[in-house]
């Protein structure tokens, strides 16, 4: 097991206010394995991916739980043993990849600094990585002493993916990468991310609003809403079953691959706000399946079948 | 290499501006310097000296205005600037070569000290944020910048020079000594002006360069660089102040500029025998060639400096270097 998540809780205060962004969320990633976690925006998904890689800055905090890498808690690691596990041990690409080069240094200075924090080689060897790594997610290697404004969006993103793979590491996180690109674009990068996952063998935790990106792809998926995981099941499964009402409006909300045309419903009204006490069920009010005790009491997140985990009321 | 050829044709022509204007003001003024130096004698002066005084200023009034104004750009690329009034018959050309090194070297030495000084302390200051000491930085900076900066230096030789006697109170030097022990001499009565200037101009420096990196330290590759596992000076520096800096470039180009102006304040003072100090006495007298001989070596380093300013901006910024094309 590479990763486990225990009972995390995390979000933002400042004054009186407090936004719970992550709310008692529990998962394991295995080795190897793509782990996609769905979920409207607003959700806690980049909170999720934040708190896990202690990236979290004020105002936002971890309130409870704790994270395991490796066996380790990252919690009772000092701050250099943190730095030295990253990119070597866990790495993360962001959301918006647009802004996550320093515009004024060359791109391949920002590759090198990331590789020689953790190793030692010398220029030839790191131009040679580099120069792997480019080919490795279809860059040219002419970029390599271009500026962060010279290239496309996508350039971007497939560079920051390539400096998160520089060092080989056991865990890529990725956060909305490829929401900034448009649909064709996103799917290359997806079938890419995946095809070196299966040549290198990391694991993936792949986060996304976009479920349809994910069901083909992960191995696993995990539904968040409202700072919780609702369910959670092998990607076959839970498109094929999927138990929690909300997953159902999700799966609902975009066409499926193949069969007769269907009308697409959404899912009526918003999430609940973050930033005040839920009480009972946080989907209970837009629930078309909405019992009485669903109100007043949140449900338990429990293993209803091997390996398909739901939080409703429904399964007992 | 566009850029930098466009830079300089602008440069050229902003020099070309000066010169003229520099020629038409005074100009425009009623009255002129021979005038004031009969004023000066009491009347007690003949007509051929009166005479001989305009050729000797440089104003002839039956010439031909445009014949005048050549000639003027003549002298002034050979440096010739007429002769002081106040410092009569002292050519203005060796009033400014006496003062400027004196300038340069306080105000310019301090000057540089104070952005270097205000920088640093800036991006600590930033970086660590919500620490006391840190956060103490802004009220100190607002302080030190809106002093009246007079005041600051008069309590300051006060205190140091007249109640301690820990530095001298006046001049440059005390003429007392050749060689080594001269630079010694020099150094030691540079100090407390220096001390002043550094501390009333680094507030500013503090304040801005705060500003400016607590807002880089928000985007999205200084937590890419964190991600990355770089170590803190790492980040702080290469990511945070290397992009923090490049608004107070314009800010610093433009503090040299005006150091050959001399800091009025401080070498009215200290008495300090610089570029400041024997402006006040030429605008006191009316001495216009002296002043505007000044003026113009004003404009002229202002003008260089933003050149400067710009082509260190090249340096600095890549995306200035394709001038906002690919």
């Amino acid at each position: 097991m590479i990763l486990r998540v225990n009972e995390l809780n995390a979000g933002y205060t400042w004054g009186d206010n407090l936004v719970h962004a992550v709310n008692d969320v529990s998962f394991e990633v295995e080795k190897g394995e793509f782990l996609g976690i769905a979920g409207e925006s607003g959700c806690g998904k980049s909170t999720l991916a934040f708190s896990i890689t202690g990236l979290l800055r004020p105002p936002g905090h971890i309130f409870s739980g704790s994270v395991f890498f490796m066996g380790k808690d990252l919690a009772n690691l000092s701050k250099e043993e943190i730095r030295r596990l990253r990119w070597k041990d866990f790495s993360i690409v962001f959301q918006s990849s647009m802004n996550v080069l320093n515009p004024v240094l060359r791109i391949k200075d920002q590759i090198f600094d990331g590789i020689t924090a953790h190793v030692n080689v010398d220029k030839e060897e790191l131009l040679a990585h580099t120069k792997k790594l480019f080919k490795l997610v279809n860059v040219s290697s002419e970029f390599l002493d271009a500026y962060p404004h010279q290239l496309s969006g996508g350039m971007k993103q497939r560079i920051v993916i390539a400096s998160a793979l520089s060092l080989n590491p056991k865990l890529v996180i990725m956060d909305e990468p490829t929401t900034a690109l448009d649909v064709v674009v996103q799917r290359i990068i997806l079938q890419e991310i995946d095809e070196l996952r299966r040549k290198l063998g990391f694991s993936i935790i792949f986060i996304t609003h976009d479920l349809s990106l994910l069901v083909e792809i992960s191995d696993t998926l995990a539904i968040m809403y409202a700072g919780r995981i609702v369910e959670k099941a092998p990607s076959a499964e839970l498109y094929a079953k999927p138990m929690h009402p909300y997953t159902e409006g999700l799966m609902n909300s975009f066409p499926p691959l193949s069969g007769k045309r269907k009308r697409l419903h959404g899912i009526p009204g918003h999430p609940p706000k973050l930033s005040e006490e839920i009480k009972g069920c946080p989907f209970a009010t837009r629930c078309p399946k909405k019992m009485p005790i669903c109100e007043n009491i949140s449900p338990p997140y429990i293993e209803v079948e091997k390996g398909h985990f739901v939080a409703c009321h429904l399964y007992k | 290499m566009k850029y930098l050829i466009r830079k300089i044709m602008f440069l050229l022509l902003t020099i070309w501006a000066a010169l003229t204007i520099n020629f038409i003001l005074p100009r425009l003024m009623p009255g002129n310097p021979a005038e004031v130096m009969v004023a000066k004698f009491r009347g007690k002066i003949t007509p051929q000296a009166m005479n001989a005084l305009k050729i000797a200023f440089g104003i002839d009034v039956h010439q031909n205005i445009f014949v005048q104004y050549f000639r003027y750009i003549q002298n002034t690329m050979k440096g010739n600037f007429g002769i002081s009034i106040t410092y009569f018959p002292m050519p203005v050309k060796s009033m400014l070569a006496q003062s400027i090194p004196w300038t340069l070297g306080l105000v310019g030495t301090s000057t540089i000290i104070a952005f270097t000084l205000g920088t640093l302390l800036g991006i600590k200051s930033a970086w660590k944020r919500n620490n006391f000491l840190a956060d103490m930085s802004v009220p100190i900076g607002l302080f030190l910048k809106s002093i009246p900066y007079f005041w600051l230096a008069l309590l300051f030789l006060y205190l140091f020079s007249f109640k301690l006697s820990w530095f001298p109170l006046a001049g440059g030097s005390s003429g007392k000594f050749i060689g080594f022990k001269e630079v010694l001499d020099i150094l030691y009565h540079s100090i407390l002006p220096a001390f002043t200037i550094v501390v009333a101009a680094s507030g500013g420096w503090i304040l801005t360069m705060r500003n400016n990196m607590i807002s880089v330290l928000s985007e999205d590759y200084i937590t890419f660089a964190a991600a990355k596992g770089l170590k803190e000076k790492e980040i702080m520096y290469k990511y945070g102040a290397r992009n923090a800096i490049l608004p107070n470039m314009t800010g610093f180009a433009m503090a040299l500029g005006f150091i050959i102006g001399g800091s009025l304040l401080t070498e009215m003072v200290f008495s300090y025998p610089g570029v400041g100090y024997i402006l006040y006495q030429a605008v006191e007298s009316l001495d216009y060639p002296l002043m505007q001989a000044i003026f113009l070596f004003i404009s002229l380093a202002v003008l260089v400096a933003n050149f400067l300013a710009d082509v260190t901006y090249v340096l600095l910024d890549p995306r200035v270097r394709s001038g906002g094309k690919e």
